[in-house]
């Protein structure tokens, strides 16, 4: 009924649309439209080109039948066809004859005929006698006359795919040798060859499969080869191979039907964690396979509602396994809290286990684990972390990455007792560590040990002799020492540690520091001459007169040197730095007042303004941002309120709202007391912290946080900074032993939407807290001795 | 990433010295300028158990992503590659005789 639509309405058409829809058809491959559509147009209109492109869409036709196996129907469309311009079909005549199960036609047409065809197609067509020939059809080869290429070498061919089924390599390689290059056999030499190499030579393998041309009628066999020889055998391809195809590919791969059926079963019940799991844990009933269970133990933090029917399925989990699934599970969720927790109580089920040293080297790994949660969580470093890290090195002391990683947090916490005595164990345990001996030696400088600083230094200096640090650090402590001697009138022992320090210095490579303090020491004898000289050389050296007066003057005002020569320096000093303002020079007084703003007994507030007007003019300078933040954050050491407001104000200007100048901005304005806040530049500080939240810089967001704190606080309690020792002191309010609330409990350890019963929730320890530290400390001390 | 145990092909048992006996022979099998992935791939495998600790660590706190094929796959590493029967290579062949008849060079 539709064909007679199609008919009536392809009949009802003009000449112009039959054109268009026929050749539209023709060029779209629906050859059955088009055939009916060129039939038409001969009717209305007979001419050859019609005729020709009907003749084209037969073949096609015929072709697409061919596709299908269905090689008698392509044949009689090919025979029926109106001859066209079309070019000759006898080869695929020839080829489908044969493919139609008629070998004695297709045979004695081929090699009466042989003449009408080219080379190639002569080619293409023995290799198809050769592939039925190969797979059994001995009545091709009957067929074949005598003499004939597939006749001499049939035999060979055969016995090779013989020899290679027997495993007999030996013989499969002698041969393939024997199969000529231009042999209609040529194509299954190169299959045999590429799956008698070692499994998993695939490049190899590959490479001799792509020597077979796209057209050979080996292709497919090919392409199963292939498939047969992957590392990876792809289940879905495997799945879509014929039967015969996955028959012999599991053969060469070894698969047996149980283990295909269960892939098979898990390649298609493998849409989510759960469906996986189960499908498993069913497998895993049907076969003892140890790989389900290896499986569902893996997928069980992906999805611990599991382990309730895991136990069920393969027995009782040990406490370790449970709390690392929470552990895991929890990491992969991102609640770092939950996973610390977690894993501590790994660490405590392992520890009542028998010790052993595995078992002590696992506890130190899940201790630093868990410490890493607690950072995570605490955006920075936390706390208990010390604890956790501490806990672990007693199970592995051996561990240079945790000693060194105490060293920064305790440092940051300013708990010098856990530090001297961090870096004293760490000493022992690695003696010979150049980050170990650079802690050691200014431990030992900062007690004002000298001669243990030197021998640490020695012992670093004969590793790392071009350690600059540890020099720069010992040649400090002995100038530093030579300034105790001046202030006390030992002129000689002040002589003598300068000469130390001198020893020290890299030869050809003096800083400046030894004339510098030789001056110092001249000025402190009275002999000004000699001191003036000293200063001069000391000023050459370090490249610039006003930074060298600078550190005179400093260093001067430290070692109570005469107010004269103070102020003779004071007033050298500001002639020099009347000039326009260069930015290596002034980037030079900030790094020197860094250093001395850690330092007591110096006039640092007298050097600076002496300074003002340099200082004033210097905000003009093309800073990058890394310098201006350096400014702005040595300003603020400073109390130097206004300059800083200057150069915040600038540094925002250019880096528009960018959330630390911000904050230098405020804290400038503010004058560093956050009572002074008000409500516009909270709001200023608010959208800062937005920033660098989207920025991800925790560091400032918790800067500026602390600093809205102290105001809020401030509010709280009424006057007076909550950040002062005495006041807090005074309140001392013992949050700890303050019974938690009921609904804290609930949110801590509460059920929570979407969280599987099957794991116990850990519970933090007694007295911890999460806190946040900022870990940012500056180094002040890397550009050599001062 | 595949388990570094597998790419090196040693056991999760192996002493460090076994361990780096494989890694040096894996190098020199797949130098960096013939095969730079497979290289990268053995580099990384290696500093992942390269010493006690990390050997322990890996399998206490890696936790890949678990799918049909990582399961499939580890049931078919069971399999020992073999040979098929004379009759099974033959009916392959025979199989695909249907799709010969399509050469794009004969017209």
């Amino acid at each position: 009924m539709s064909k007679n639509k199609n008919k009536k309405k392809t009949e009802s058409l003009s000449i112009e649309s039959l054109i268009r829809r026929a050749n539209s058809a023709l060029t779209s491959k629906q050859y059955k439209e088009a055939i009916n559509h060129f039939k038409q147009l001969l009717k209305l209109d007979p001419q050859d080109q019609w005729r020709h492109s009907l003749a084209d869409a037969y073949l096609g036709r015929a072709r697409d039948l061919a596709g299908k196996g269905l090689y008698k129907e392509a044949l009689i469309l090919l025979e029926n066809r109106q001859p066209g311009k079309t070019g000759n079909t006898f080869g695929l005549h020839i080829v489908w004859t044969l493919l139609s199960g008629q070998y004695r036609q297709a045979i004695e047409t081929f090699y009466k005929e042989m003449g009408r065809l080219q080379r190639h197609e002569i080619d293409h067509i023995e290799a198809t006698f050769a592939l039925l020939i190969i797979s059994g059809h001995d009545e091709v080869l009957q067929l074949v006359p005598e003499g004939s290429k597939l006749r001499a070498d049939s035999t060979t061919a055969q016995l090779a795919v013989r020899a290679y089924c027997q495993g007999n390599d030996v013989e499969l390689s002698g041969l393939l040798k024997k199969i000529p290059f231009r042999s209609p056999y040529r194509d299954i030499r190169s299959i045999l060859s590429a799956l008698s190499l070692n499994p998993g030579d695939l490049k190899s393998g590959r490479e001799k499969l792509e020597k077979i041309p796209h057209g050979s009628p080996f292709k497919a066999p090919a392409k199963t080869a292939r498939l047969a020889i992957l590392n990876e055998v792809k289940i879905m391809a495997l799945e879509k191979s014929p039967e015969m195809a996955r028959t012999f590919i599991s053969a060469v791969r070894g698969i047996d039907k149980r283990v295909y059926r269960s892939v098979v079963k898990i390649s298609h019940s493998a849409k989510s964690v759960k469906t996986l799991f189960n499908a498993l844990l069913h497998q895993s009933a049907a076969d003892q396979n140890p790989v389900f269970q290896n499986c569902c133990f893996k997928l069980l933090p992906h999805y611990p509602g599991g382990i309730k029917a895991y136990q069920k399925h393969f027995g009782v989990l040990s406490q370790f396994d449970l709390s690392r699934i929470a552990a895991l599970s929890y990491e992969r969720t991102g609640d770092q809290e939950y996973a610390g927790w977690a894993w501590e109580d790994a660490s405590d089920a392992l520890a009542k286990q028998p010790s052993s040293e595995n078992n002590r080297l696992i506890r130190a790994l899940i201790l630093r684990r868990s410490a890493e949660c607690c950072d995570r969580y605490g955006g920075g470093y936390a706390e208990d972390a010390e604890q956790l890290l501490e806990q672990s090195l007693e199970c592995d002391p051996d561990d240079l990455p945790t000693f060194l990683s105490l060293f920064d947090r305790y440092k940051a916490l300013d708990d010098n007792s856990s530090y001297r005595n961090c870096v004293e164990r760490a000493l022992k345990q690695f003696p010979e560590d150049s980050q170990v001996l650079m802690a050691a030696i200014e431990l030992a400088i900062e007690r004002n040990t000298f001669k243990k600083a030197a021998k640490f230094a020695k012992t670093l200096l004969k590793k790392d002799s071009i350690n600059n640090r540890a020099r720069s650090l010992l040649i400090n402590a002995h100038l530093f020492q030579a300034g105790k001697q001046i202030v006390v009138g030992r002129f000689d022992l002040a002589a003598k540690e300068i000469g130390e320090a001198e020893k020290m210095e890299r030869p050809g490579n003096p800083s400046g520091a030894i004339p510098l303090h030789r001056g110092i020491l001249e000025y402190a004898r009275k002999n000004e001459v000699k001191g003036e000289a000293m200063v001069e050389q000391a000023c050459r050296i370090i490249g610039s007169y006003a930074s060298g007066y600078f550190r005179v003057l400093i260093e001067m005002s430290r070692l109570k040197i005469a107010g004269r020569y103070r102020k003779k320096y004071d007033s050298l000093l500001k002639n020099t730095a009347s000039h326009k303002p260069d930015k290596s020079i002034f980037l030079g007084f900030i790094k020197d007042f860094q250093r001395y703003s850690l330092e007591e007994d110096v006039d640092i507030r007298g050097a600076l303004s002496t300074l003002n007007k340099y200082f004033a003019a210097a905000v003009t300078l093309d800073f990058s941002r890394k310098e201006m933040e350096l400014v702005c954050e040595t300003l603020q050491n400073l109390d130097a309120f206004q300059h800083l407001k200057n150069f915040a104000a600038a540094a925002t200007q250019q880096w528009t709202e960018d959330p630390i100048f911000v904050y230098f901005l405020v804290f400038a304005k503010t004058e560093g007391t956050p009572m002074k806040l008000l409500p516009q530049d909270v709001s200023q500080l608010e959208r800062a912290i937005d920033m660098a939240g989207k920025q991800k810089n925790m560091r400032v967001v918790n800067r500026l946080i602390e600093y809205l704190e102290r105001s809020r606080l401030f509010s709280f309690f009424g006057g007076g900074d909550p950040m002062d020792d005495e006041i807090n002191e005074g309140i001392n309010p013992s949050f700890d032993s303050l019974p938690a609330p009921e609904f804290l409990d609930e949110i801590l350890f509460g059920e929570e939407d979407g969280m599987d019963d099957e794991i116990t929730k850990p519970k933090p320890r007694t007295g911890r807290a999460r806190t946040l530290r900022d870990p940012f400390t500056l180094d002040i001390f890397d550009d050599g001795p001062f | 990433m595949m388990d570094p145990f597998e790419i090196l092909d040693v056991a999760e048992s192996a002493s460090n010295d076994e361990i780096k006996a494989a890694f040096l022979a894996k190098v020199r099998e797949f130098p960096p300028e013939r095969a730079p992935k497979l290289f990268q791939a053995i580099r990384d495998a290696y500093e992942l158990i390269k010493t006690e600790k990390l050997k322990l660590a890996y399998p206490l706190f890696h936790n890949p992503e678990i799918d049909g094929d990582t399961v499939c796959r580890s049931l078919l590493e069971q399999s020992r590659p073999g040979r098929p029967s004379e009759e099974d290579f033959k009916r392959m062949l025979a199989d695909t005789i249907p799709l010969a008849g399509l050469p794009d060079s004969i017209e």
